[in-house]
Parts: C-alpha cells; structure tokens; sequence
C-alpha cells in the first residue's frame, strides 16, 4: 500500500463555511458561531481509495488549504492556490452574491493549475427548501459554467451543509478520486 | 560546507534544505513553526514538518535552477497558521531564497506573524460580520419594499405633522393621485374628515402606543369621488418623532353591499310577515319560529291561545321556558340534532302553558341555515294540540286495563289471551279452547250439613257467610299459587299444577287443604260457630277449557275432577281425603294415615289415606 499526497484548496467568498466544511470532514464537528479566518491554515486527512485503482489500495493525504475568504478589499493570494491538484470552491446558497462568484473563482484557480479540478459546494443547504435549491443547483450549472473552455475540469455542483453534514465527504471524496487518477 | 551563523532577528527562524528539499541546517527556534516538530531534523525531508511546501516544489526548485534571468528569485507564503496545543493560534510568513553562493541549497526564513495576523482577524471578522449584516438588511428592505409595492391596501406614512412621505401604489391608484403629487401634501388633503385627523393628532402626542387605532373615514380621490376607506393607523418605531403609518383599503362598495342587504333584507322581512300573517295566523297548528339560540321571534295566535302568552312576554321567551320539566333533557336532544341539519317529524313534545297546564304537541320541528355560511339561522315549528287526544288515549287505556283484570278474573291468564285473539280475528269462536293437562291435583271442599245452617239463617246472612269464607280461600289460593276453577253451591273447587305447569302442585293443594282447615278453626273462634269442611284431593289428568260463547266460564272435566269430588263427599268432616296418587306424591313431606278402602261410585274400591299434616 502506498501513499500520496496531494494539495487541495477551499476558495471562496468569506463567510460562506469553507473553515466549517474542512472541521466536518476532518473533526466531524460543526460550530454556528462565525470566525473569519485569516492567512491559511492546513489540515491533513488522509483517505483510503480502494475503488479507484482496482490492482492496489491506495492511500491519500489530502493536505486541506482553508484559505482566507475573498472580500470586496482583499482577494487570494496566488501562491496559496499554486501546486493544488484540486479546489472546493464554496457558495453560500442564502447569499446569492456569492454564487455569482463561483465562476469566477474557479476560473482564478484554473488559471493557476490549469491541470487541476474543481467542485462547486453550494453550502448552508439546510437553510433554504429543497424546490429552491435544485433551481439554483441547476442554475449554476447552466447559466455559470457554460463560459469554461474545459467544462470538464468541474466536476461537479453539489448542494452541501456543514451543520448537518450533507454530502461533506462526499465533495472531499470525489475531489480525491478525480486527482488520483490523474495522477 | 563551512558552519556559518546567521544573525537573525528573535521571531524569525531558518531553515537550509538541499536540492532534494532534506535538512541541512536549521536555527535552534525552528521546530516552534513546524506542524510536527519531531520530523524537523537534519537529513529528512523538509516537507514532512511543513507540509506547507508540498505542492511547492516546482516553484522551489525554479529557484534553484536561474536557468533564466526570468526565474523569480524568491517564493513566498504568507500568514500560514498553526494551532498550538493550548488551541491559540501562531501565524508565521515562509520566505525561500537561493542560498547564495551556495548555489544548491535553497534558505527558509520564518518569521512569526502572530500579532499582526490576530489584529487582521479582529478587522476582518468585523467588516465581514458588518458585511453580511448590510447585505441581509439590504436583502429585507427589498423584500419589505416589494410587500410595500405588491400590497393591495393603500399604505401612507406621515409624520407628526401629517405630511405624507410615503405612498406605495395601491395608493396612488386609490386616491389617483401620482407619487410626485402626494409626497409632501398632508394628509388632510385625502381625509377630509378634520375631526378624524384631529383625533390621531392627539392620539400621536399623548400616547406612545404602538397601535392609534382603527378608522372608517371617508376620503376624496383626484377626480372627486368619495370613498369610504378603512384605515388601519400604527406609529412606527419607538422614537420620539414617530412617523405613523396608514394602511387602508376601499370599503365603498362593500358599505354599498351592505346598505342593499339590509333594504333587501327589510323588504324580505315585510313580505315574509305578510305571509306569515296570511298563512299561519288563522292556521290551528301551533307555528313557532326561533333564532338559532332558541330566543322566539315568531308565534301564531293558535299557539298563543294554546299556551296563554302575551306578545311582550312572547318576545322574552325562550325554547326552554316553554319546555315542560319533565321533558327538558329530551328536548334538548331533539335541539342538537336539529341544528345539525335533521328535520325532525312526528316529534312529541310537552309544553308548558303560562298557567303552568302541561301541553302535549305533536308534530316537526326543522332549521333553516344561513346559505353563505352555513350556520343555523332560524328554527320553525309546527305542532298540533294533542293534549285532548292523549286523555281520550288514556282514557281508553284504562278501560281496557280494567276490563282485562275482570276478565283474567273468570280466566286465567293464558286462557283470557288466547280468548281475545280469537275475538280480534273476528271470527266466531266455533272451536272450543280445550287443553289436556297431564298431571295436576284437584281440590274440593265442602261445609258440612250447610243444608241445615242454611235454613237456620236469612239468605243475605248465608250470603255473606259463605262470601267469607270463600274470601278466605281465595286469598289461600293466590298465596300458593292455585287457580280457583270455581264454587257450586257450598263448594269450593281449586286445581295446582295447571295453567302453567308445576311439579309440587300435590303439595302446593296439601298446603292449601292445611291452610283451609286452619282458616275454618279460626273463623269457628272468631264467630263462636262450630263448622267443618270436607276436603277430598286426587291428581291425575284433566281436560281444561272454556265451553260456549257468553258468560265464559274455564272448567276441567275428566275422571280425576270426578274422583276428587267423590274423595270429598266420601270424607271425614274436619278432614282432608286424598287418593292414592296423591298419597304417593306426599309421603315424603306429609304425615298421612291410611284411611282404608272406601267404596266409589263407577269405580269401585279405592284405597284412601288422611293428611294430617307436614313431617
């Protein structure tokens, strides 16, 4: 059994629960209270991938970048984003300002790895009914990723909550198999 | 590799890695920045205690290679965190130079940032938190705006003076004023009522309640038409200075509607008096109609002769004060299911009249609903005087109970009904009722040489002597449950064991022929008269019937009624003669002496005992 390891980053507007998601996947713990983070902090997690390469078990570290929210006044760093094979780029679905920049979020990564992935993470999903969020699920897909050349380098849109845990791992998961095999 | 030491400041440490990224040097403070200090040593791989650099290495090793003048010359990472065990946080910034001249080595620096990233926190946790605040204010004033625009009721804010600010466009469409033209105006320039405005005038000086009031006013529109608007008025806010909002809404055509129903109604009411008047006054049934509460509001003069009520009181009375008491809870019953929709027919009530005279009444009671609504409006009854009916019910009842007793007098009970339905068929009774009964006990008793106390008394004395005695027995034979069958002359003749069957009918006869001889010894004592009677008992078959048409009578016939009355005139004065049938019935319970053989009319010998009383 080998493992590797592999750079992925959270991106998004502040506020929108990337520090959340990271502490639900990796502690499997949630907190309401808002702390904004500032600079970077690095978690690990590493995570067992038996089902993608079939003749070996594999190993991932997954090194989690929870980088500091993108504000009106301060946008990411680049360096932060460099050597990622992969980006959770996070929305909050009760801030619509914050979906509409998705895209330009993930085309900001794409444009420093442009060999890496990205998932779109619509989060704080239980705060909203389950009609609007398909329509905003399906919005995101239609109206923002149309203008990638790549479409394919996002994987997926995802609707997720860190309070009550929806498809959290799932988003870690299937970043982390998407980059093992391209590796 | 000459050992070097470089000069640094306190928060800043180093760190010397070679072309592979393996340790080659580090300052003493180093380890204080890494995420697992003890995999920070010379010869391992810098990126296991700064997992920071994974991911990096492209960059780093661009550094190393200057293989053009393009290569930057430096990487940079800023504001990197790390918890620490006590969970505060340390942020360090990581700076990577080539470590000139040695020329494969690359130089880290860390410097500690700590203080500076905790006062960016502060600022940055603030102006987000600012952030989302106007954003979600923002959000609600949009979606109050859109209320405010979407809103069928007029909304109108003034201020104290009553100067209009605002007007959403429901208002403007009511009034037919535009934004432009009412922004600013008084309010007195739509409520033209000054005696209105002057009241909320005051209400907004003296009270800080949040709700003034509810208003109906009229106001005036740009074209000059009058409308009837409710307004609901609240002050906004607690301030001093509070702004009070107007919301209203259109009610002209509504009041309209109103005042037309009301005139229909009215029209409606005359006309249904008319009717009533025409229809009901002089009908005889008794019609009353009520409010859904029971509260009368209707009554015809046959009603009101009937139960004796004037109109002023009629107009207090209620469904109940004209219920009898014994008849309340039942009504009350027949009330709820009416309410609920059941017409009810045939209903038997029992008023009570003013003198307080019960009144019986027959007949429906029903309830009209209010069509929008659905809810009981009106309850109608019409009821027929069945009191005088009801006494000649009675009445006939009664009779029938008497005559019935007098029969069952002459008949027992089973006969007397089997009689009467052979009269209410209607059809002669040509069949004679006659039953066999197989096991029963004859009684006859007869007073010893009544021929000679007869001559020595008048008949109505003999009468009533007799009349006595007889009583006597009959009581005897209600007490042990005996039918009396008949008396001839001086004799008295009583069966057990049939009507109805029973099997200690030999005894339940024993006891009656004890009690008799008793009640002969006491009337001797009572009287100072020495009589005596015969007693003769026999069980065995009989035929039982009632014979002919008039003046019925139920008899028995057959041998045992024969023998029975031999027994008795065979017998000993004082004493009681039974058969040998009757004998081996009573011998278990009875003391009884073997009288001997005594000669029978068409039977010859017969072998008699004497009872002389219980074991």
């Amino acid at each position: 059994m080998s493992t590797i390891s592999k750079k992925i980053c959270l991106v998004g507007d502040f506020g929108v629960g990337k520090t959340s998601l990271i502490r639900r996947f990796v502690d499997r713990q949630f907190s309401d209270q808002y702390l904004s983070t500032v600079g970077v902090k690095i978690s690990r997690k590493t995570v067992e991938l038996g089902e993608v390469r079939q003749q070996e078990k594999l190993d991932l570290q997954m090194l989690i970048w929870d980088v500091e929210g993108s504000t009106k006044f301060k946008s990411i760093a680049p360096t932060y984003l460099q050597g990622a094979k992969g980006a959770i780029i996070v929305a909050d679905v009760t801030r619509l300002e914050t979906i509409d920049r998705i895209a330009e979020h993930i085309e900001f990564f794409l444009s420093i790895n442009p060999t890496g992935y990205a998932i779109a993470a619509l989060n704080k999903s239980d705060l909203i009914e389950a009609e609007k969020l398909a329509d905003l699920i399906q919005t995101v897909q239609t109206q923002q990723f149309q203008r990638f050349k790549d479409p394919q380098r996002v994987i997926a849109v995802c609707a997720t909550s860190a309070k009550i845990g929806t498809s959290v791992d799932q988003i870690f998961l299937s970043l982390a198999a998407k980059m093992v095999e391209l590796a | 590799m000459t050992q070097r030491q470089i000069l640094l400041p306190d928060h800043i440490d180093y760190l010397i890695v070679n072309h592979s990224l393996a340790i080659t040097e580090m300052s003493a403070g180093v380890k204080r920045f890494a995420d697992s200090d003890h995999e920070v040593k010379i010869g391992l791989d810098v990126r296991l205690g700064f997992p920071e650099l994974i991911g990096s290495e492209d960059s780093l090793l661009a550094l190393l290679s200057q293989s053009s003048n393009h290569s930057p010359d430096s990487f940079t990472l800023k504001g990197m965190a790390r918890t620490e065990q006590d969970g505060s946080q340390l942020y360090f910034d990581l700076f990577v130079r080539t470590d000139f001249p040695n020329i494969d080595n690359l130089l880290i620096f860390l410097a500690e940032v700590t203080d500076r990233m905790m006062l960016e926190q502060t600022l940055v946790q603030s102006s987000n938190e600012t952030q989302i605040l106007l954003t979600a204010l923002a959000n609600s004033r949009d979606y109050v705006d859109k209320i405010i625009t979407s809103m069928a009721d007029a909304l109108l804010v003034t201020d104290t003076s009553g100067a209009i600010k605002k007007v959403n466009p429901a208002a403007q469409n009511m009034f037919g004023y535009s934004e432009a033209e009412l922004i600013n105006q008084s309010i007195s320039f739509l409520i033209t009522d000054i005696e209105v405005l002057h009241q909320i005038g005051q209400c907004a000086v003296l009270t800080k309640a949040e709700l003034c009031r509810d208003l109906e006013v009229i106001c005036l529109t740009k074209a000059g038409k009058r409308l009837t608007v409710y307004f609901s008025c609240a002050f906004a806010g607690d301030a001093p200075e509070q702004d009070l909002i107007y919301i209203g809404r259109d009610i002209s055509d509504r009041k309209k509607a109103e005042v037309k129903l009301q005139e229909s109604e009215s029209l409606y009411r005359d006309l249904f008096e008319d009717a009533i008047e025409l229809m009901f006054e002089h009908a005889s049934d008794l019609i009353q109609w009520s409010r859904a509460d029971g509260r009368l509001v209707y009554v015809n003069r046959a009603w009101q002769e009937t139960l004796g009520y004037s109109d002023p009181e009629i107009a207090t009375l209620s469904w109940h004060d004209i219920i009898h008491p014994n008849c309340q809870q039942h009504f009350q019953q027949i009330f709820a299911s009416v309410l609920e929709g059941e017409k009810l027919d045939q209903i038997v009530v029992e008023l009570v009249s003013k003198s307080g005279e019960k009144v019986w009444v027959e007949g429906n009671i029903s309830c009209k609903f209010t069509p929008e609504t659905g809810q009981p409006a009106s309850v109608i009854a019409i009821f027929r005087d069945i009191t005088a009916r009801l006494i000649a019910e009675a009445e006939l009842r009664q009779q029938k109970a008497q005559s019935e007793r007098l029969l069952l007098n002459i008949l027992p009970e089973s006969i007397a009904a089997q009689l009467k339905q052979y009269n209410s068929n209607l059809q002669p009774n040509t069949e004679a009722i006659a039953e066999n009964f197989a096991d029963v006990s004859v009684l006859f008793a007869d007073i010893v040489g009544f021929t000679a106390i007869a001559a020595s008394l008048s008949p109505i004395a003999l009468v009533n002597l007799l009349n006595q005695i007889f009583s006597t027995f009959d009581r005897l034979t209600e007490k042990h449950g005996l039918e009396k069958i008949k008396t001839i002359g001086d004799a008295y003749m009583v069966v057990g064991g049939m009507p109805t069957l029973r099997d200690d009918h030999a005894e339940a006869i024993a006891d009656m022929a004890l009690d008799m001889q008793t009640a002969i010894a006491e009337f001797n004592h009572v009287t100072q008269m020495n009589l005596k009677i015969r007693i003769g008992i026999h069980s065995g078959s009989v035929v039982a019937g009632v014979i002919g048409i008039k003046k019925f009578i139920y008899d028995l016939w057959g041998d045992t009624v024969n023998i029975a009355s031999r027994l008795e005139s065979h017998g000993i004065p004082g004493q009681t003669q039974v058969s040998a049938a009757t004998y081996h019935k009573l011998q278990m319970l009875y003391q009884l002496q073997e009288r001997g053989m005594i000669q029978v009319k068409d039977r010859g010998e017969m072998l008699t005992y004497l009872l002389l009383g219980k074991k």
